[in-house]
This record gives structure tokens, C-alpha cells and sequence, in this order.
């Protein structure tokens, strides 16, 4: 069984005149990097949160390793979420613990590993840190996992270049080959270079999923002036 | 799951619940040591005591008590709101995200923060009736100049010989006295968890709308009271006509029958509670 993401018919409608994701189907493979693209609205973000669980679809559905969205499927989705999720009063370290219990997955070493290499403390209090490095340590927590699928929305639009280079680094060299991750983000220029596949998205629907390597070959764009050109103002 | 669960809830409130129960031994401690003053002592028998002084002793018991009885009141809020706020904030804002998308079941969210807030409130209601009784001899203490045993001695006398009047009164009626405080005891200690779970299901009323969430909730919590008193009325109601009408005798025993009633509303209030907040976040989950 190749498919690790099975979606089908998904539909997620607010009320009646707000549709957020509208009949999507999609399947997507292991071992991929995709990248979630779209301009502001267009579902993304409602799109991952129904893979993890955080908003109920009013039709359709979403299987991962054939399972249906729960408890089963969230030991295997590591998730990056658009905003800080970790208490303030919470140190670095209890954290670590935290998702050390919870997460078969999760490996302190490698965790504390990528800390150090920030300068980051895991003594430090999340509250005393800064916007950026509470980014960094989510983004190390999500990645220190050994998931199967890695969701992350918008990892590295608060961080500077510098960090941007390094969080796109951690991707790439942290995540098994057998696992998929999905990263949404409007920065594509940033991250055009790790991806290997591109979903589309515009007013809930999906407008094109399809390999890097198809566009270039296909419209001898890249994929930032290619989605330029679809979504044009 | 469950275990852990319950472990990291317990850290992310004991600070909190433990600089509350601090409170309640601090406002003991004040009380109990205002009261075991010589002043008193004087105030209540040295006739030779002079006015001003009097008006002094009486406007710092006032204002003790007041602090005391202030104190102890804002321990018992402070609990509950505190409890609420962060039901709230982990299960429905930025922590939610985290929470929900652990490996575990709703059910253990649920039980896992119902489980806590209770013995928290138990914790804090222990402490308050302790307090209070510390607070009541020292100052009957105080009063009477007697000892604090020989006062405890004098209660158990006095409560003793009630329980046997009562008894003797009201067994043919059915009036249970063993039955009074079982029914009391099983009402606080069924009755907290019930409570907490009745405000924890108006929070997650509040998130089946998708605006004004906060509003919602506070107004669903005044509806399923306002509800309750409705609900309990009437069955009293027709629960009164049935036993204390039908003779004098039977009186006694409506105030039997009344406590169950109410603990029985209660319960189903917060079983039905339970599920909507369980049917929310299982089939409703909308994290904004």
C-alpha cells in the first residue's frame, strides 16, 4: 500500500455562503515533500486541520494509512500548527517530556540535538522566548518526530532567512523517506527547492496537484512564477 | 493515555490550587491566632474594660471575620473560575491544538480534566470546612474562655443528644437521620463533579457557535440553570403534594425524598452535560 492519504469527497462548509474546503478528493503518496499552496482563503489551512483531527468535515472523509482521522491516525501525523500551541509558563525541557510520554515517536535526543545547534536553552520558559525561536522549538518538536506524515502550516513565514535555510535543512534531513510531509505556505520562492510535488488550491477547491519536475517540463516555469501566473489578480 | 493525561493536567493546575489552599491555611492561621489574643478574653469579662477600647476589640473582630470570611469565599470562587478559564483555554484556544491532536481518545481529555477539577474542588471544600470549624472554636474559645477540647466536648454532647431527640421523633415518619447525612455527603461528593461537569458542558455549548463563543457559553450555563430550577421545582413540587400533604407525620420524610430528588437531577443534568461535551469535541470540533 503505497497511499498514505486517502481524501475523498471532503467538504467543509461554516454556513451556507462559507464554504472553506469545497469536494475535495486527493490521494497522496509516500515519500514525498508537497507543497500546499494557494493565496489567503483558499482552504489550506482548513484543509489541515481536518488531517489532524481539529475541525470535524461536514462531508466526505480522510483516511491515513487507511485509518479514519483519530487517535490511531494521530500517533503517526506530527503536526506543525499555524500559531504557538505550548503553554507560556511550560520550560523547553518539560516539553521534551511531554512529548516524549505522548508520542512513541519522539526522540529527545535528536530533539535536544537540533536545540543545541540553536542556541536554544532547555531551561528557558516558552514565554521568555522570542516570537522566531518559539517557531523553532515547535518546529523541532514536530520534526524530532518519527511520523509517518508531517503536516506543517506555514513553517517558516515568522522566522528570518537565516533560520528559513535552517528549518528547510531540518526538513529535509530529519523526515524518512517513507514518510510524506505537507507544507503550506505562500513564501514559495523560499521553499520551491525542497519540493518535489505541488497542490493547488483556490476558493475551497483544488485547482492542480502535480510533480515540480511536470511544471518545469511542462509551462518551463518555475513554481513560484507558475503560480503567479494561475492566480493572477 | 489516561494516566498521563491526568498527570499533566495535575501540573498544569497545582500551582494554582496549591497557592489557594495556601490562602485558606493563611486566612485560618490569621483567625485562629486573632482569637487566641488576650484581648478577648478581656473584652468578654473584665467589666472594668473601657468604651474605646471595646470599640476597637469590636471593629477589628468585625473586620477580621470580614477578611477571613473574604478570603475563604474567594478561595472557592477562585477555584471554579480558575478551573473553567482553563478548561476553556487548553481545550478550545491555541492549547487545544495540541491537545487534540494527541493519540488519545475524548474521552480520556475528558475524564483526565473532570477527574482533576474534582479533586481539586474536594481539596479546597475540605479545606474550607476545616477552616471554618477551626475559626467557629477558636472564637467560641475566645468567647467562653473555655478550652478548645472542653468546647469540642460540649458540640458532641449537644449534637448527641439532638440526634437522639430527632430520632425518637420522627423514625415512625420515616425521617432518617443516618439517611440525612448520607444523603448529604453522597450530594457534596457526587454533587462537585456533577457541577463541574454542568459548567464544562455550557463551555462546550458555547463552541457549536461560530461567533461570540464566550457569551454563548456563560449564556448556556444561565439557561441550564434556570432550567434545573424549573425542572426541580416541578418535581419537588408534585414530590410535596404527594408525601407532605397526605399528613402532617409525612413531612419529615419529603425532606428524605427531596434530597434524592435533587442529587438525581443533578446527576442526569451532568450525564447529559458529559455527552454534549463529548458529542462537541468528537463530532463538532471547529478550533477558530
Amino acid at each position: 500500500m503505497n497511499e498514505l492519504v486517502e481524501i475523498v469527497g471532503l467538504t467543509k462548509a461554516y454556513d451556507a455562503n462559507h464554504v472553506a474546503v469545497n469536494n475535495i478528493s486527493l490521494t497522496l503518496p509516500r515519500g514525498r515533500i508537497i507543497g500546499l499552496l494557494g493565496p489567503n482563503g483558499s482552504g489550506k489551512t482548513t484543509l489541515i486541520k481536518m488531517l489532524n483531527g481539529l475541525l470535524t468535515p461536514s462531508r466526505g472523509d480522510i483516511r491515513i494509512n487507511g485509518q479514519l482521522v483519530g487517535p490511531l491516525t494521530k500517533a503517526h501525523v506530527a503536526y506543525l500548527p499555524d500559531r504557538t500551541y505550548l503553554s507560556g509558563n511550560q520550560k523547553i525541557q518539560d516539553i521534551l517530556d511531554y512529548f516524549a510520554d505522548f508520542y512513541s515517536d519522539f526522540s529527545v535526543e535528536k530533539a535536544k540535538e537540533m536545540l543545541s545547534n540553536l542556541n536554544i536553552d532547555t531551561t528557558s520558559r516558552m514565554r521568555t522566548l522570542s516570537k522566531g525561536t518559539k517557531e523553532k522549538v515547535q518546529l523541532i518538536l514536530v520534526m524530532s518526530r518519527n511520523a509517518d506524515l508531517y503536516v506543517l502550516d506555514e513553517p517558516i513565514a515568522g522566522v528570518d532567512p537565516a533560520a528559513r535555510d535552517y528549518i528547510l535543512r531540518t526538513i529535509i534531513n530529519n523526515y524518512n523517506p517513507e514518510a510524506t510531509v505537507i507544507i503550506s505556505t505562500h513564501l514559495i520562492g523560499d521553499i520551491e527547492q525542497v519540493l518535489d510535488e505541488v497542490i493547488f488550491m483556490r476558493y475551497g477547491q483544488l485547482v492542480l496537484y502535480t510533480s515540480v519536475d511536470n511544471i518545469r517540463e511542462q509551462h518551463g516555469k518555475s513554481v513560484d512564477a507558475y503560480f503567479r501566473e494561475v492566480f493572477a489578480c | 493515555m489516561l494516566g498521563k493525561l491526568i498527570k499533566y493536567e495535575w501540573k498544569s493546575t497545582y500551582k494554582v490550587g496549591l497557592l489557594l489552599l495556601l490562602g485558606i491555611v493563611l486566612a485560618t492561621l490569621m483567625g485562629f491566632v486573632i482569637f487566641q489574643a488576650p484581648m478577648w478574653k478581656s473584652m468578654y469579662r473584665d467589666s472594668s474594660i473601657d468604651e474605646v477600647a471595646e470599640v476597637l476589640l469590636n471593629v477589628a473582630s468585625v473586620f477580621s471575620i470580614l477578611i477571613y470570611v473574604l478570603l475563604l469565599v474567594g478561595a472557592v470562587y477562585g477555584i471554579y473560575i480558575f478551573l473553567v478559564v482553563h478548561f476553556y483555554r487548553s481545550m478550545y484556544k491555541s492549547e487545544g491544538y495540541l491537545l487534540h491532536t494527541l493519540p488519545v481518545t475524548k474521552h480520556q481529555i475528558l475524564i483526565s480534566k473532570i477527574l482533576v477539577s474534582t479533586i481539586w474542588v474536594y481539596l479546597i471544600t475540605i479545606a474550607v470546612i476545616v477552616s471554618v470549624n477551626l475559626f467557629l472554636l477558636a472564637m467560641m474559645s475566645a468567647i467562653s474562655g473555655e478550652s478548645i477540647p472542653d468546647i469540642i466536648g460540649s458540640i458532641s454532647d449537644i449534637y448527641s443528644d439532638i440526634y437522639i431527640l430527632f430520632r425518637s421523633l420522627f423514625s415512625a415518619s420515616g425521617f432518617s437521620m443516618n439517611m440525612y447525612w448520607v444523603m448529604i455527603l453522597l450530594s457534596s461528593i457526587l454533587g462537585i463533579p456533577a457541577g463541574l461537569i454542568i459548567m464544562f458542558g455550557a463551555i462546550s455549548i458555547g463552541q457549536l457557535f461560530s461567533k461570540n463563543r464566550v457569551a454563548m457559553a456563560i449564556l448556556s450555563y444561565i439557561g441550564i440553570t434556570i432550567a434545573r430550577s424549573v425542572l426541580s421545582s416541578l418535581i419537588q413540587g408534585v414530590n410535596f403534594i404527594g408525601t407532605a400533604l397526605s399528613g402532617p407525620e409525612q413531612f419529615v420524610g419529603y425532606i428524605n425524598s427531596s434530597m434524592v430528588l435533587s442529587l438525581v437531577l443533578n446527576v442526569l443534568l451532568a450525564v447529559g452535560c458529559y455527552i454534549i461535551s463529548y458529542h462537541v469535541i468528537s463530532r463538532k470540533l471547529n478550533m477558530e
